[in-house]
């Protein structure tokens, strides 16, 4: 069983909220860690600053991406992570509101996994991510 | 005079060598003309006295014949009176020597020019023949010893008879001889003086010609020549030149080659005097600053734009260097220029700035040419302030495009994430408000919730709507060829999936492949059908069309169908942004597509307009053009009309 299971990079609260209550609806929110910016996202990923302590190898299943965020901005967090040996196997999902080609073709060159335009209905943006979660959790096969 | 006139106009009409050989020979043969006559005359004169000598040599002869015959006579008288034999030897004598000194005066009479011709000889030879006969007998008679006869004979002058005669005939001949001798000496003497006048004359004469040669020749060259070195003067001082002088000798045509020279000459000086004038004139009217400057950094020659553009004096122009009203900032590159220039260079398009009377610049833009070998300068230049501060403007405001197309960019980003987040929230929270307090809500507080959930709803339609609008403005097209019929046909597919319960006929008709960006263009063949199915009456079959055909340097392509049509009057309307001309809200739309549909269609470098009719149906034309550069033409123009293109 891993530490973390899902790193959810998300700066809006109600995104938060809403993306948790999905997750935990689905009863996906066992070993969730969120944080609210890129730069932790890195510390978390890098385990340095706040987590210093962290084994850098134990790599969470997956990280959910917002692209917009404080900081360091979802695009430099891909490109930091998918440049490092040490971190380029773990999973990223962009979970964002832009529907921007350029993000998406920027995301896809730097070597992301998925890329998810988040339904601005409710209804839609549980089941969406109700079903990464399933997919990333359930049903793929990760590295380690 | 008119003697005195023709003369030299027909000496004129001869070359100089053939007059330098009158001048010669005329005299000469003059002289040997003379020369001539007077050999004849002497030859004459000689004969004449040849003749005389001989006239006297036959007198001589005559009076020896006649001593021969008086000695014979008078020794037979001795022997007769003595009978001494030894008489007769003047007779022996005179037999011997008369025949001889006869056939020597015939000699000298027949050889002579004229005088007494062989008849006067012979009767002479005649007269004597009786003589010597008688001497003969009177001594044959003396021998045979008739002596006394004979002395009787003698005495009754026999003898003396036939000498008389003798003697006679003698005188008659010398006599004649003298005569012919006096007029001989008479006519030698005439020939002398002829010979002496023909002298005196003929030289006379021969100087005279000479004289006369010499002046008409003067008269025909040395005038003419000094004519001719007077137009060569002429020439040379740019002057008009004397009439032509006559004739047709070599001083003629050099006369003529002169005058020739002279009118080229004058042909020319006149044609460098237009040139100049005409060049002057341009130099006065020339917008263009024009000068000559000197290597030694100062203008020579400015025309009078130069006062006009900068407001200096040219006098103020002229006393001081040219680099002093140059900027300061562009001194360097001007002497670099000025240097290169010296070095054989062209000046192309140099430009700096120039000081003007107020101290302000001008900027100027030059070229220039350099002449070494006079240490000159020509340059033209054009005041460019106004282009050059146009060209700042325009960059400034190229800035301030580029400055407002990112703003717009980050903006439209901004939106896409910013706007669309509260949304969420305000669907997401509504909804759990609505499943986690069921309970408490009657009917009418879950219809203010659905309300609320499909305004926030809607508006994102209008946010994506508005994002895709922006995005078709922003996106670079690639053209390729694109089967609109097929792409029409998918979209009918699709609609049909997605109305299931509404009955679509539509009609393909054929249709020019299009060059055209697919992506872009399926907005416009979607949103067109997508209007034609919501705008058709309710409760009936949505029947559309599709068709296209090529026109002109474009294809053209249309969609019909037979819906609720719209007002002709709003036709321009529509294609704007958020405008819509039905209010039912049974119609979902933003009011996007058919400015979508423009936009697209408008960067392809096309155009699009409506048909409708109320009731009847609305057909939408669009037309593309057929080559890609129109396309890439077209996005041009875009971009400088600012439409950001990525």
């Amino acid at each position: 069983m891993k530490e973390v299971e899902i790193l959810l990079v998300e700066d809006s609260p109600q995104d938060l909220e809403l993306t948790l209550r999905a997750l935990r609806k689905n009863h996906l929110a066992n070993a969730i860690t969120t944080v609210s910016d890129g730069e932790q996202a890195l510390d978390f990923l890098f385990a340095r600053g706040a987590y210093a302590g962290r084994d850098i190898n134990n790599h969470p299943r997956v990280v959910f991406l917002d692209l917009k965020l404080p900081k360091v901005d979802g695009i430099e967090v891909l490109r930091q992570v998918k440049m490092d040996e040490r971190t380029r196997t773990i999973p990223i999902v962009v979970v964002t509101s832009s529907a921007e080609e350029r993000d998406r073709v920027e995301s896809y060159q730097l070597g992301v996994n998925s890329y998810v335009v988040k339904p601005i209905e409710f209804d839609a943006f549980a089941k969406t991510i109700a079903e990464l979660g399933f997919y990333w959790m359930a049903i793929n096969k990760s590295v380690t | 005079m008119s003697v005195s006139d023709s003369a030299p106009k027909e000496s004129r009409g001869l070359s100089l060598s053939r007059k330098a050989l009158l001048i010669i020979c005329v005299p000469v043969a003059f002289q040997i003309v003379l020369l001539f006559a007077l050999f004849g005359i002497d030859r004459a004169h000689d004969r004449d006295r040849e003749a005389n000598r001989r006239n006297k040599d036959a007198i001589a002869s005559g009076y020896r014949l006649l001593g021969l015959l008086v000695d014979a006579e008078t020794g037979v008288r001795g022997y007769a009176l003595t009978g001494n034999p030894s008489f007769t030897q003047p007779y022996d004598r005179a037999i011997v020597e008369f025949p001889k000194e006869i056939a020597q005066l015939r000699e000298l009479v027949a050889s002579g020019a004229d005088g007494v011709d062989d008849r006067g000889v012979a009767e002479l030879e005649n007269l004597a023949a009786p003589v010597l006969a008688f001497e003969r007998s009177s001594i044959d008679a003396i021998r045979n010893g008739r002596r006394t006869e004979t002395i009787a004979t003698i005495s009754e002058q026999g003898g003396k008879r036939l000498m008389d005669r003798f003697r006679a005939g003698m005188d008659e001949f010398i006599s004649h001889q003298l005569l012919v001798n006096a007029q001989r000496e008479q006519a030698a003497s005439r020939s002398r003086q002829v010979i002496e006048i023909a002298l005196a004359v003929g030289g006379l004469i021969n100087v005279a010609l000479a004289f006369c040669l010499a002046i008409f020749f003067t008269r025909s060259i040395t005038r003419r020549v000094q004519v001719v070195i007077a137009n060569v003067q002429n020439v040379e001082r740019n002057l008009a030149l004397h009439e032509r002088v006559g004739g047709t000798d070599e001083i003629a045509e050099l006369d003529r080659r002169l005058h020739a020279m002279g009118a080229a000459l004058r042909e020319a000086d006149e044609q460098w005097r237009r040139a100049e004038a005409d060049l002057r004139r341009f130099f006065t009217v020339s917008l263009e600053m024009l000068c000559i400057a000197g290597f030694d950094g100062h203008f020579k020659l400015l025309n009078p734009v130069w006062e006009r553009v900068l407001g200096h004096s040219l006098a103020d122009l002229y006393e001081r260097p040219f680099i002093d009203f140059v900027h300061p900032d562009d001194r360097e590159a001007t002497i670099a220029e000025a240097q290169k220039l010296a070095a054989g260079n062209l000046t192309i398009r140099f430009e700096n700035r120039y000081r003007c009377v107020d101290g302000s610049y001008r900027w100027l833009l030059w070229n220039a040419v350099a002449l070494p070998e006079e240490q000159k300068i020509f340059a033209a230049a054009s005041d460019i302030t106004d282009r050059k501060q146009f060209e700042s403007t325009l960059q400034d405001r190229a800035m301030a495009l580029e400055t407002a197309n990112r703003e717009l960019e980050a903006f439209s980003y901004s939106v896409s994430h910013d706007l669309r987040s509260p949304l969420r929230a305000i669907d997401g929270y509504a909804r759990i408000f609505e499943e986690d307090y069921a309970g408490s809500l009657d009917d009418e507080g879950r219809r203010l919730l659905s309300v609320i959930r499909g305004e926030a709803r809607r508006m994102g339609i209008l946010i994506d709507d508005l994002l895709a609008f922006s995005q078709v403005g922003r996106r670079p097209l690639s053209a390729n060829a694109v089967d609109l019929g097929r792409m029409a046909s998918d979209i009918i597919a699709d609609k049909r999936r997605r109305y299931p319960d509404r009955q679509i006929n539509f009609v393909a008709r054929d249709a020019p492949m299009a060059h055209a960006d697919s992506n872009a263009i399926r907005h416009v063949v979607f949103n067109l059908i997508a209007n034609a199915v919501k705008y058709s009456k309710p409760e009936a079959a949505v029947d559309i069309e599709f068709g296209g055909r090529a026109d002109g340097d474009h294809n053209l392509y249309w969609v019909a169908d037979h819906g609720i049509g719209f007002d002709m009057r709003y036709a321009d309307k529509i294609f704007g942004v958020f405008q819509r001309l039905h209010t039912n809200d049974r119609i979902e739309g933003s009011g996007v597509g058919l400015a979508i549909v423009q936009r697209v269609v408008e960067r392809h470098g096309g155009r699009v307009w409506a048909e409708s009719e109320i009731g009847k149906g609305s057909t939408f034309f669009f037309t593309l053009p057929f080559a890609q550069n129109q396309i890439e033409n077209a996005e041009i123009a875009n971009e400088r009309s600012g439409n950001p293109a990525g």
